[in-house]
């Protein structure tokens, strides 16, 4: 095989992997495919770690092949280009191995690679549509690069040379190893302690519903309705339900789409403090719970929810509710996935059959949801 | 110029880049006290425990705390015993069920319950509630050193002077203090914690240093607890 067609077959193998990680990363990344593929999060998970390997190695094949290439080839921007590609191998596979190794003992240093190696996957899309923007142009001939003269990669001015390309990457490289061991080997920061308290959380809410609006909670207007199968049946005001014993804990928070945030301090009444109130009949053996959306309902076993953490919570790292987490009260259930923690609770019904609760009948997702 | 400027340009590139690893990155230290945060906060999901708590002042025991803490159903029996002279101490049982919180006292023999809305129930929960004060202390650390051995961590930490308080002694003018953690490291699980406190001498103060031990034991294992039949003759607390 001839040099250019091996250039060519090393970009196009280079190219497709890059892709199918972008695609099998994107499923794992944005929120809609994370629903849509939830039932496969593992298996795509494990998918994008094995092409990550074969990405790496195909790295390895390429890179020997790749320095006759920028030899032959002068100008700075084509060893930019190259640069930037070895840097993001160098930077999607350190972060990659980190996270699929998952040290928990590294809380911070895990965190930080999850952010990297998002951001690098994010810029990969710009830089890539440049890339064939650029290749498509000089297809078109609307753009062609001016040949270079014979002394023009030497430093005349402001002349950018491939040696100043390479000086640029390796020593930046070099300034992050630095900067990272550098802050490793220091004592405990001020501003660290004072984030103490937040550092405890490791990811964020993103904020899921079924409607595009969602229900206005009004202090002067709102009841909550717990009756069915039960001997005294009520209607409390949100006062009301403030004089019910509370309970407060610390518990992380996760998404049956693969996120969680970790340290989510809930407060709440918990559910058995309901049922005592209204006196559960022996024939309820479900609970259905009713959101303000009028769209969206869970059901669970009434044994299920007498833990003392199981709760309505109210209120969420000390702050009430806001509406998109589901004010002015939503369940917790700290063994369930975030789907039966149903958001804007109104109405609570004691059932003696069970039915499926929302995302159950849509998307066939387990009636019981425990955190496996 | 131009080659001053382009090489400006690129040391400047790499200073940014330098600065924006250093700020990102967590230390070893830092990532050490994430991990006894993670230890200290878990315990609030453990189903049931058990814990003794030891404070010693100038080496001599003046205060014992044993709790019995079951999650399912809820109830936490916690037993104090307080120095007050060389011959007096006191006692007191506590029982904290979902809704109300009893108050027993031996001599003379009395049950007084409250519920939680009571003035003095903050306070008491306090009491089954441990690990506040010792995540707390966690924001006073200066310097951290790790040991592992046979499976166990143990941590040393010297901590920045700080005021706090424990159980109803106050720690002021603080010289120097050190907190040790032992955790079992899989799985993680929180053993004990020790804080010794040094005190500036003063004619006030009737006790220059304090050590606070708490042992946790039968993690979700499983405890009894009952609350004894007296609790439901119990009289209102006021």
């Amino acid at each position: 095989m001839n040099r250019r067609k091996l250039y060519f077959w090393m970009h196009l193998l280079h190219g497709v992997l890059i892709l199918l990680l972008i695609l099998s990363g994107a499923v794992l990344y944005i929120d809609y495919f994370r629903i849509l593929f939830v039932d496969f999060k593992w298996q795509i998970r494990q998918l994008h770690t094995a092409i990550g390997f074969i990405y790496f190695a195909a790295v390895l094949f390429i890179l020997p092949n790749v320095l006759p290439y920028v030899k032959a080839h002068r100008r700075w921007q084509k060893t930019f280009h190259i640069c930037l590609m070895i840097t993001l191998a160098v930077g999607w596979t350190i972060t990659g191995f980190v996270l699929w190794i998952n040290p928990t003992s590294y809380l911070g240093f895990r965190q930080l690679n999850l952010a990297i190696h998002d951001t690098l996957s994010v810029f990969i899309l710009i830089w890539v549509a440049g890339h064939v923007l650029l290749w498509f142009l000089k297809k078109k001939k609307l753009y062609q690069p001016q040949p270079l003269s014979a002394h023009q990669d030497r430093d005349q001015g402001m002349l950018v040379s491939r040696r100043d390309v390479v000086l640029l990457f390796s020593g930046g490289l070099l300034a992050i190893l630095l900067g990272g061991l550098f802050r490793w080997f220091q004592p405990v920061s001020d501003s660290f302690l004072a984030r103490l308290d937040e550092m405890k959380r490791r990811g964020y809410f993103r904020i899921y519903s079924v409607r595009t609006e969602n229900p206005v909670f009004d202090p002067q207007t709102w009841r909550l309705s717990i009756d069915g199968l039960v001997e005294n049946p009520v209607e409390l005001s949100f006062d009301e339900l403030m004089r019910l014993p509370k309970h407060t804990y610390t518990h992380d928070f996760h998404c049956v789409t693969g996120w969680s945030v970790l340290g989510v301090k809930w407060e709440g009444i918990p559910f058995q403090e309901v049922i005592n109130l209204v006196g559960r009949k022996p024939e309820a053996k479900y609970i259905k719970m009713y959101s303000a959306d009028r769209i969206y309902t869970e059901t669970y076993e009434w044994s299920q929810l007498t833990q003392k953490t199981a709760m309505l919570v109210y209120n969420l790292d000390d702050k009430p509710l806001i509406e998109s987490q589901g004010a002015p009260l939503r369940l917790f259930h700290p063994d369930m996935y975030g789907y039966k923690s149903i958001k804007w609770v109104n109405r609570i019904e004691f059932v003696d059959q069970r039915e499926l609760g929302y995302w159950e009948e849509k998307e066939g997702y387990d009636l019981d949801g425990y955190i496996s | 110029m131009g080659t001053y400027l382009k090489y400006a340009i690129v040391v400047g590139i790499w200073a940014l880049l330098f600065g924006a690893s250093f700020y990102w990155m967590t230390s070893r230290e830092e990532e050490q006290l994430l991990v006894i945060q993670k230890a200290i906060n878990n315990v609030e999901d453990w189903q049931s425990y058990q814990s003794k708590q030891t404070v010693w002042a100038d080496d001599e025991q003046v205060f014992e705390m044993h709790s019995k803490t079951r999650l399912n159903p809820d109830l936490t029996q916690v037993s104090s015993k307080a120095k007050l002279t060389e011959t007096e101490d006191f006692t007191v049982e506590m029982f904290f069920s979902s809704d109300v919180i009893y108050l027993h006292t031996e001599n003379p023999e009395t049950w007084k319950k409250a519920d939680y809305t009571h003035p003095v129930a903050g306070e008491l929960e306090g009491s089954r509630e441990p690990t506040k004060f010792w995540l707390r202390l966690l924001k006073y650390t200066e310097q951290i050193k790790r040991q592992s051995e046979n499976g166990i961590q143990h941590y040393s930490l010297k901590l920045k002077p700080f005021r706090e308080e424990v159980h109803g002694m106050r720690l002021e003018d603080v010289t120097g203090a050190t907190m040790e953690i032992w955790l079992n490291e899989q799985p993680l699980v929180l053993q004990k914690m020790k804080v010794h406190v040094e005190l500036k001498p003063s004619i006030t103060k009737i006790f220059n240093q304090m050590d606070y031990l708490i042992e946790f034991s039968d993690v979700n294992q499983p405890i009894e607890i009952e609350l004894p039949s007296a609790a439901e003759k119990a009289e209102k607390l006021q």
